[in-house]
This record gives C-alpha cells, sequence and structure tokens, in this order.
C-alpha cells in the first residue's frame, strides 16, 4: 500500500513537472508580438552556444529580456506562494490560511506606497517594500511573544492586528498623494502585474527565493511533525519553535520578494495546495514538490491570459482572484466531508 | 408672516447683488431694470437659471479649471478642483486659486459638505462628480460633455466657447479660438511638405513602467495628427475600459506590444529618459537606438490630458522634437510666451518657458498646508 502510494506520487510529481515544461514553452512563445517558433529557437541558441544573432535585435529584446524574465518570475513567484501556503497550513494546522496571514502582504504594499509618493525610482520601490514585508512580520511575530513562545492563535491575532495598520497606512499614504500622478500609480503598483519585471529585479529576488524555498523544500518532513502539536513534535525530537520560526522567515522572506516583484497576489498560497492535497494526499513530503509545481505552472499560464487575452493587460491579481475563487469552491464542496 | 418674509428677502436680494459686487457697478439704486436671473443651457440641453449679475461658480475637473482663469473670471469661481490648484504654474497665471477650497479631489470623489460651504450658484462638471453634486445637494449642476478622454480639436474649441457663454466671456474665448486656429494653420504650413510615409510615430508612455498609453481613440490622436505625427498604438482602444488605478482613456499594454509598434519617439511622465536608454527591455525600439524618449512638459495642467493648453502647445512642442529641420527659424519659447499672455493674459518668464518645457513647472504636494482656514 505505502509503495504503490509512492509510486502513484512520484509519477503524478512527474505529470507536473512535465506540464510545467510545457507551459514555459508555451509562454515562450505566445504573446502580443508574434515570433515563429523557429526564430525563438534561433535567438535561444545563439544565447546558449553564443553564435551571432541571426534574427533582428527587437525579437531577441522580446523572448530574452521580456518574457523570459516574466516567465522566471511567473514560476518563483507562483511556486514561492504555493509553498509557503502549504508550509503555513501546516504549522497553523489550518486549512484556510496564506503567507499574507501575518501581514507581510499590507506592510509590503505600504512600503511600496511610501516610496512610490516619495520618490520615482523602481528600485527604491523594491527595497522599501520588502524592507516593510519584513518589519510587519517581525512586529507580528514580537506581538505574539508570550513567554519565549508565540502561540498560533496569538500569531494570527496579531497578524490581524499588523496587517490592519499596514493597510490604514497604505489609505492613509494615499490620500496625502498628488492625486494626479502618485495615487493612481500606488493603487495600480498594488494590484499587481508580471509587466514590469526586468532581468536585474531576478538576479537580486531570484536566489533570495529559491534558497528560502530550498530550505522549506528541506524541511518538508519535519513540517509533517508539526502538524501534529508542539507537543508530539517535541517527544519526536523537533524543536518546535525553532521550526516554526525558521519557517516563518522563508515565507516571509519568499512573500516578501514576490511582493517586490509583481505586487499582491491572492489566491495562489491559498488554493494551490488544497489542489495538491487533493493529488498526493496531505503528506507534506509530497505537498510540498506538488506544491511549487502547480503553483509556478499556474501561474505562468494565468500570466499568458493576461498578456495575451486583450490589447492592455489584465492586472494578474485580477485574475488569479477570479480563477482562484471560483476553484477553491469547487474543491470546498469536494472536500467538505474533510474538511 | 410668510409672505412678509418672502417680500423682505425679495427686496434684499437685489441689494446683496449690487452690495456684493460693489467693486463693479456704482449703487445707485436697488430697483435695476435689467432682469435679476438669466437662463443657462448646459451641454446637456437641461436648463439653469443663474443669477443674472455675480453668479458663483465651482468648477470641477482638472483640464477645464484653467478655463475661468483664461477668460478672466476666476473671481467668480468660489470652488475648485484639488488637482488643478496643486500646479504650480496654475498658481503663478491664477494666484487667487490658491485660497480657494477645492471640494473635489479625483474624478468621483468630491466632498459635498465643503462645497455647501463654498456654496457657489451652481457646479460646472462632467457627469461623474456633476451627478454627485446633483444627488447630493441642491445646487444645480452645469453638464459638460466629453469628459471620457476621446475630444477632437474641434471639440476643444466648442468647449472654451461653452464656458464663454456660461461666464459671459464670448470674446475672451474667440481670442482662444483664434489662437488655436492660427497654430493649426502654421502647423500644417510647415508640414505641407512632410510626405505620409515620412511622418514619424510616437508613443506615450506613463507611470512608472512606462507602459501606460493613450491608444488610438483619445484625443492625443488628433493632437498628434496636427503635429504632422501618428500615435504608435493607432490600433489599440484605450477609452473602452477602465483599469483600476489609471486615469480613464489610459491603459497599461504590454512590453511586447511596444517592441512590436516600435516607435520613434517615446514620451514619458515618470522618472528619466536614461532609465529607459539603460534598460535592457527598451533595446531595439527606434526611439531608444535614436535617444529620442521625452519627458512630457507639465504647464498649468498635465499636457497629456485634453486642455485649452495643450491643444495649443503639444502638438507644436511635438512636431518641433519631431521634425527640427522643419523649424530651425522658430522659438519654441517666444511661442510659449506670445500663447500665456493672448490667451491667459500672463506673462511667463524665459525660465518658467524653460522649465515648462523641460518637464521641471512642479506640483505643491501638500497643497492643504498652505490653505487659509
Amino acid at each position: 500500500m505505502e509503495v504503490s502510494q509512492s509510486k502513484r506520487s512520484k509519477s503524478i510529481l512527474l505529470v507536473l513537472f512535465i506540464i510545467l515544461i510545457l507551459s514555459m514553452l508555451a509562454a515562450l512563445s505566445v504573446g502580443r508580438y508574434q515570433v515563429p517558433v523557429k526564430k525563438i529557437l534561433l535567438v535561444l541558441e545563439s544565447r546558449i552556444f553564443g553564435t551571432p544573432l541571426k534574427v533582428e535585435e527587437r525579437i531577441a529584446t522580446v523572448i530574452l529580456n521580456v518574457r523570459l524574465p516574466r516567465i522566471i518570475a511567473g514560476f518563483l513567484v507562483g511556486a514561492g506562494l504555493a509553498i509557503s501556503g502549504a508550509a503555513f497550513q501546516a504549522i497553523f494546522k489550518n486549512p484556510l490560511v496564506s503567507s499574507q496571514i501575518l501581514g507581510v502582504a499590507s506592510g509590503a504594499g505600504f512600503g511600496a506606497a511610501i516610496a512610490i509618493l516619495l520618490s520615482e525610482s523602481l528600485v527604491l520601490v523594491q527595497i522599501s517594500s520588502f524592507f516593510f514585508g519584513l518589519l510587519s512580520v517581525f512586529m507580528t511575530y514580537m506581538l505574539s511573544r508570550v513567554r519565549k513562545k508565540a502561540p498560533i492563535l496569538m500569531l494570527v491575532l496579531s497578524g490581524i492586528v499588523v496587517s490592519s495598520l499596514f493597510s490604514a497606512l497604505t489609505s492613509m499614504t494615499k490620500y496625502i498623494a498628488d492625486p494626479l500622478n502618485k495615487m493612481p500609480a500606488i493603487t495600480f503598483w498594488l494590484l499587481g502585474s508580471l509587466n514590469h519585471i526586468a532581468k536585474k529585479d531576478l538576479y537580486v529576488l531570484g536566489p533570495i527565493m529559491l534558497a528560502a524555498m530550498a530550505t522549506i523544500f528541506i524541511l518538508r518532513w519535519r513540517i509533517n511533525l508539526l502538524t501534529m502539536g508542539d507537543e508530539e513534535a517535541r517527544s519526536m525530537g523537533v524543536r518546535s519553535e525553532r521550526l516554526k520560526g525558521i519557517i516563518i522567515i522563508c515565507a516571509t522572506l519568499i512573500t516578501a520578494a514576490s511582493v517586490c516583484l509583481c505586487g499582491i497576489i491572492g489566491w495562489i498560497g491559498l488554493v494551490i495546495p488544497h489542489l495538491g492535497r487533493l493529488l498526493v494526499g496531505p503528506d507534506n513530503r509530497n505537498l510540498i514538490p506538488v506544491s511549487v509545481l502547480v503553483g509556478g505552472s499556474f501561474l505562468i499560464i494565468v500570466d499568458c491570459i493576461a498578456r495575451t487575452a486583450s490589447s492592455s493587460e489584465i492586472p494578474i491579481g485580477v485574475l488569479t482572484a477570479i480563477i482562484g475563487a471560483p476553484l477553491f469552491a469547487i474543491l470546498l464542496r469536494r472536500n467538505r466531508r474533510e474538511l | 408672516m410668510k409672505k412678509a418674509i418672502c417680500l423682505f428677502l425679495l427686496f434684499l436680494m437685489p441689494l446683496g447683488l449690487v452690495f456684493g459686487t460693489g467693486s463693479r457697478e456704482s449703487a445707485v439704486s436697488p430697483a435695476s431694470e435689467t432682469p435679476s436671473t438669466r437662463v443657462v443651457k448646459d451641454m446637456l440641453g437641461n436648463e439653469i437659471v443663474l443669477p443674472a449679475k455675480g453668479a458663483t461658480y465651482a468648477v470641477f475637473g482638472g483640464p477645464v479649471s484653467q478655463i475661468p482663469a483664461m477668460l478672466g473670471v476666476s473671481d467668480s469661481v468660489v470652488a475648485v478642483t484639488k488637482g488643478a490648484q496643486m500646479m504650480e504654474l496654475m498658481r503663478l497665471v491664477d494666484p487667487s486659486i490658491v485660497n480657494k477650497p477645492a471640494p473635489r479631489s479625483t474624478s468621483g470623489n468630491v466632498n459635498v459638505e465643503e462645497l455647501l460651504l463654498a456654496d457657489p450658484d451652481c457646479v460646472i462638471s462632467f457627469d461623474t462628480d456633476g451627478n454627485i453634486v446633483k444627488n447630493q445637494t441642491s445646487i444645480p449642476v452645469i453638464f459638460l460633455e466629453g469628459g471620457d478622454m476621446s475630444v477632437t480639436i474641434d471639440e476643444m474649441k466648442e468647449e472654451v466657447r461653452f464656458f464663454g457663454k456660461v461666464f459671459d466671456a464670448e470674446e475672451r474665448a474667440e481670442v482662444f479660438v483664434q489662437f488655436l486656429e492660427k497654430t493649426v494653420a502654421m502647423l500644417e504650413k510647415r508640414l505641407s511638405g512632410l510626405p505620409a510615409d515620412k511622418q514619424k510615430r510616437i508613443f506615450i508612455g506613463e507611470g512608472p513602467s512606462h507602459l501606460a498609453t493613450l491608444g488610438g481613440d483619445t484625443f492625443i490622436t488628433h493632437w498628434l495628427k496636427a503635429a504632422g505625427l501618428k500615435n504608435a498604438v493607432l490600433d489599440i482602444q484605450t477609452t473602452t475600459e477602465h483599469q483600476e488605478g489609471l486615469h480613464s482613456g489610459f491603459l497599461e499594454i504590454s512590453m511586447e506590444q511596444v517592441i512590436k509598434s516600435n516607435p520613434d519617439i517615446i514620451i514619458i511622465d515618470t522618472g528619466k529618459s536614461e532609465e529607459i536608454y539603460n534598460s535592457p527591455r527598451w533595446q531595439g525600439i527606434k526611439a531608444v537606438q535614436n535617444k529620442q524618449v521625452y519627458n512630457i512638459p507639465t504647464g498649468i495642467f498635465l499636457w497629456t490630458r485634453p486642455s485649452a493648453e495643450s491643444v495649443v502647445l503639444y502638438p507644436v512642442w511635438l512636431a518641433v522634437k519631431a521634425y527640427p529641420e522643419l523649424f530651425s527659424d522658430f522659438s519654441m519659447v517666444d511661442f510659449m510666451k506670445d500663447f500665456y499672455k493672448t490667451v491667459f493674459n500672463y506673462e511667463i518668464s524665459d525660465e518658467n518657458a524653460e522649465r515648462v518645457i523641460q518637464s521641471k513647472m512642479g506640483r505643491v504636494v501638500f497643497s492643504q498646508i498652505d490653505r487659509k482656514p
């Protein structure tokens, strides 16, 4: 039984991996600028083997500087939000949380808003957003500390407090911002889009996200122990407070980095782990890799829709909510006995 | 009793009118022979009754806020639009705007109590704000048409003429219309030798991403046509939908579409052109290769809005940037000085005219601070 279960998980993982690769290839070849597949291959060939470019420079720009960073960012953000969602659902023993529960998104949003208000530099916006994202979770954590421990309930309540505070501060920033220029920019930024990703964003934030994801990935079997409760985990030799701390740090880094890259994208951290559970069950050893693959493919595919469906960009946060909410509703109906 | 009060008030009304505008008229007799009211027809055909003399107005809408100053009737405007009030040049052209209450911030945001406090006889507004006022107050609304960013040059003339009628300053409105017609003719003459296939293509890229643009169905297409230019995204419609966080008429398009349209010139409103020159995403576009990325000038109001100022100056500035060889004997600064003097009766300094073109004319962001209580 155990053997067949793990075999089944393996084949599911393989299929999902193939889907991810296919969605990446598809994303590389669709867009408003139509590039024939042959030319895409020529661009990649010249890039990989260092041979001279046989196509126009503009086509190379589209493929290498516009689509490729977008696809990589889509994968990182989708996979990152899904993996942190899965980890949070395990440590909070609550299927309804995502990594935004501790206020990271509101904090990062406020950081971005204040930077847009005070400067015009996109780099500064990202730094400020990252910093405030981390700050808000730090505040939540400190607020919830009771006798060197951070009980789950206190964490959630503190998260609500900090998150509301930062949302209010964001609204305040919008209120005092220049209504012609800055205020619309803040609103638009908060909506989320992968349209602004540049290669250099990925050089900095990519490694951070990958490292945090790898850490959660390595710890995935310990996360299983956490779901059984602190007492049991301790009896198995896992220092649950420390483990919880590490996971919160990793998930926060991922979420703050993803808000930096593309604004606030909802629903992925909530829906994807549930989809994963439907496929491989609640065991985090399988669930975490599945979340990575499904989350990554999901965001890449949704982003393809966002940039090709209409002549203007559809904000991706809107699309993930439109697709995510009904999906979650279906999952809820199917799983209602287990919940 | 009621009747007596009414009669008393009726008697007071002309008195108040006379003393209210005491500086303009010599108060001889309260029993004036002219009728005490006049009727104004708004752009939707509604009839609004206003006092014949000394009516007060609230003007809602950024681009139209400059028209009272142009017509020399700012004194009768008692409530203004925050966005216009914050513009540095607007404050220089019409210093009185600084201390006026600004109940309208952005489209759809009207502070009704502040409006009631200002107590104008009527509000001049496009539909969104106008309906708010109409539903929540008894102040009559003079509705404007064409707030959807798709206006043509002729409709701009009509808008100013309409204000001329409302404010009873039709000659001043004609001064503007003539200046505009003269300008369009001047551009036509200078650009007459330009073959259609040599026309340059321009991309308006606003916002921090430089990707929020005005499509083929917006006013900019007409402005560009007057300047002998083409909108690089002529085939994209941007007034049909509305993206949250962007001004109506603007939509954010994808980077790929900009590369596909390959514009000769790019106009941005945020950041610096070097950002674009150095970004790998923008490489391969003609405007970047030829270093033709410019910041949008900002004058009395933002030039990427359909205003009386932008319909005259923006096409000229663009034409000079695009075809310098056809304007070798032309001074943009002198042209601007002539425009502001003739149309706004305001003498702009050389330095400030330069600052408008260089996009250095500022906005006063925390305008509430220096508002007197």
